[in-house]
């Protein structure tokens, strides 16, 4: 064990050697990887000024109910200065499918018969289903909802004051006719004003997926990361194979020379990760984005797995850099981060999630949803510990076979 | 003290390297191992050392180290023919990979690192280091637990009179105490300074006690 200990304190200060040109290469990825996400962040913003926050709410109900069917076409159609949700009407199981992987933020169920029974003078409950949205947005919909309930209510007063005219008109004196149209009014009256137990809001536990923005601030988190585990090449590419005999001769084997390997290479990318967290929230003036970084750290131990793999597999620098690009480029694909994951083909997609890169994005995206991590966290463990020693077994097929 | 190499093997898939090689020496003995390129003298130092799977004893006063991988890390030292040193660190650095840092302090002053003249270059890096630094750095690196054993695997590669002429002195040191080297090595005046030279050929041992010109060594390995 001390010469296990040696090695590593030997590595470490040969890791501290190449660290400088590192963090600049991380300062600089950053930075760009920053602007990217600024650009995005400023095109999502220009939509909403232009659209006025077009966000997309499912409506399930019974589609040939010409009430609802009127009241989405009126939805739809109304000013666009007012109108900022895109309500789209569909089936119950598709608005659970898409809830999850959030192409919609919500949806409304509108019970069968619901527009009958407002106007019968019930007060049945609209549901509205939602996943873990920010909550400004429900009151907003929720009262979006309510407002097209209550413009339709009201426009059918309409009717009230037709039929009241047209027993003018036939001559049918007040006293028999303003008492009916008094009581209907009252009925109508009622209606509005009993807005509070209108809706209710559900709240589905556990569903997937991010918005866009979020699940590309995943991506691009898992990606920065694999960039910076590149510029440790340098550092990571060891041709020492004699002095690897030498170590397993005095009874340092090969997955305490992997561990040596390792620790020094994980945590100069924790520190990595932990100087972004702490710029992060020094200039946003909260600790959360560095709280929210430890939280990602299982992650980045994974993806540093992944890549140290990948490093001892290699046989020389060229080689290393190119096997970590190709792998860099590769998997990103299919593990969704340049496409949405929903987009790829089905066995593409499904590959990507059993990949590291997919396990560690699964767990980050967990993380952001601020949901149950434990299952992602433990398969992350799991598949970092497997790594180490599938790389300790390359080194010791290394030892083997030097001369 | 008595070493006694006895029937060595190792084969390769269908490729039988070593056929049951064998050796002996005595305290203060020089053996050296003549072969071709490829003929298994850097194989039988890796089944010697544990580094591969072989069959065989490797017995020093008939203790099989074979058997017992931290009594022969204790008793032997091995000199690899790369010297196994971290290019970018300095010959301190790379001994502290063996060495306490105390150790180094005292094996300075009056130790087998002074004999060897490490002190003259510890703070270069291994990197800026001719062959002849870090051939000594290797030695200084393989004798950190004091071994009474020592195999050296082409030990003289390169190097320079000078540098040649000190590493030779220290291992006449290292015999004089008692010690035994044995080494594999193409030098002809290496060979020829040997207590006995063997001669690796088919996979077997076999001791030489002729002429050591390189005429005869040649003829020897064809």
């Amino acid at each position: 064990m001390r010469g296990a200990l040696r090695y590593f304190a030997a590595r470490s200060k040969r890791a501290l050697r190449y660290y400088p040109a590192a963090l600049i290469f991380a300062l600089v990825t950053a930075l760009l990887l920053s602007a990217l996400a600024g650009a995005l962040l400023f095109e999502k913003e220009g939509e909403i000024n232009e659209q006025k926050l077009r966000v997309r709410v499912g409506v399930v109900g019974n589609l040939e109910d010409t009430y609802l069917d009127l009241a989405v076409f009126a939805l739809q159609n109304m000013d666009s200065s007012r109108v900022y949700a895109e309500m789209i009407t569909m089936e119950p199981d598709e608005a659970e499918k898409m809830l999850d992987s959030g192409e919609i933020i919500g949806y409304v169920t509108v019970p069968e018969g619901y527009v009958e029974t407002v106007m019968s003078g019930e007060n049945q409950q609209l549901t509205y289903t939602v996943k873990d949205s920010p909550a400004s947005l429900v009151p907003i919909l929720m009262n979006e909802v309510v407002g097209t309930v209550s413009r339709y209510v009201t426009l059918s007063e309409n009717g009230i004051y037709g039929y009241t005219d047209f027993c003018r008109d036939m001559g049918i004196p007040r006293s028999e006719y303003r008492p009916l149209a008094d009581g209907l009014s009252v009925e109508y009256l009622m209606t509005i004003l009993e807005r509070e137990d209108a809706t209710e809001t559900k709240i589905l536990e556990g569903t997937k997926g991010l918005d866009l923005f979020g699940y590309y601030t995943c991506a691009i988190f898992v990606i920065a990361v694999l960039l910076w585990g590149i510029s440790f090449a340098p550092m990571m590419i060891s041709q020492e194979s004699s002095l690897y005999r030498l170590l397993r001769f005095n009874g340092t084997g090969a997955f305490l020379q992997t561990c040596g390997d390792f620790l020094p290479f994980l945590l100069l990318m924790v520190a990595n990760v932990l100087l972004l967290g702490a710029a992060v929230s020094a200039f946003g003036a909260t600790p959360e984005p560095l709280l929210l970084i430890i939280k990602l750290l299982p992650a980045v131990s994974l993806l540093c797995a992944f890549q140290y793999l990948l490093y001892e597999i290699s046989k020389s620098p060229v080689s290393a850099v190119l096997i970590q690009l190709f792998s860099c480029v590769a998997s990103s694909l299919a593990s969704g981060f340049f496409f949405y994951r929903n987009a790829l083909p089905e066995s593409v997609a499904l590959f990507g999630r059993l990949i590291p890169t997919g396990v560690a994005f699964d767990y980050v995206t967990d993380v952001f949803r601020k949901g149950d991590c434990s299952l992602s966290l433990l398969i992350t463990v799991i598949l970092t510990a497997a790594l180490l020693l599938l790389a300790a077994v390359v080194r010791a097929g290394k030892i083997r076979r030097a001369r | 003290m008595k070493l006694e190499i006895n029937s060595i093997k190792k084969s390769y898939k269908k490729n039988q390297v070593l056929r049951g090689a064998s050796l002996e020496a005595v305290s203060g003995e020089s053996i050296g191992i003549l072969g071709k390129n490829g003929s298994g003298k850097s194989t039988l130092f890796s089944v010697l050392c544990g580094l591969v799977k072989g069959e065989g004893e490797f017995l020093l006063d008939s203790r099989d180290l074979m058997k017992s991988p931290k009594e022969r890390a204790a008793a032997v030292g091995f000199i690899t023919q790369e010297p196994p040193l971290f290019p970018e660190l300095s010959a301190k650095d790379n001994l502290l990979l063996w060495y306490s840092a105390d150790r180094i302090k005292k094996s300075l002053e009056g130790g087998v690192l002074s004999m060897l003249g490490i002190g003259e270059f510890l703070k270069v890096p291994v990197s800026k280091m001719s062959g002849g630094m870090k051939k000594r750095l290797a030695i200084g690196c393989a004798v950190a637990r004091d071994p009474c054993v020592l195999l050296l695997d082409e030990p003289s590669g390169a190097l320079d009179i000078v540098c040649r002429q000190r590493i030779g002195e220290y291992l006449a040191a290292f015999r004089a105490a008692g010690g035994i080297t044995v080494t594999a090595t193409h030098d002809v005046h290496e060979l020829s300074s040997c207590n006995k030279l063997y001669v690796l050929k088919d996979g077997t041992l076999t001791l030489h006690n002729g002429e050591r010109d390189t005429k005869t060594l040649a003829e020897l390995l064809l």
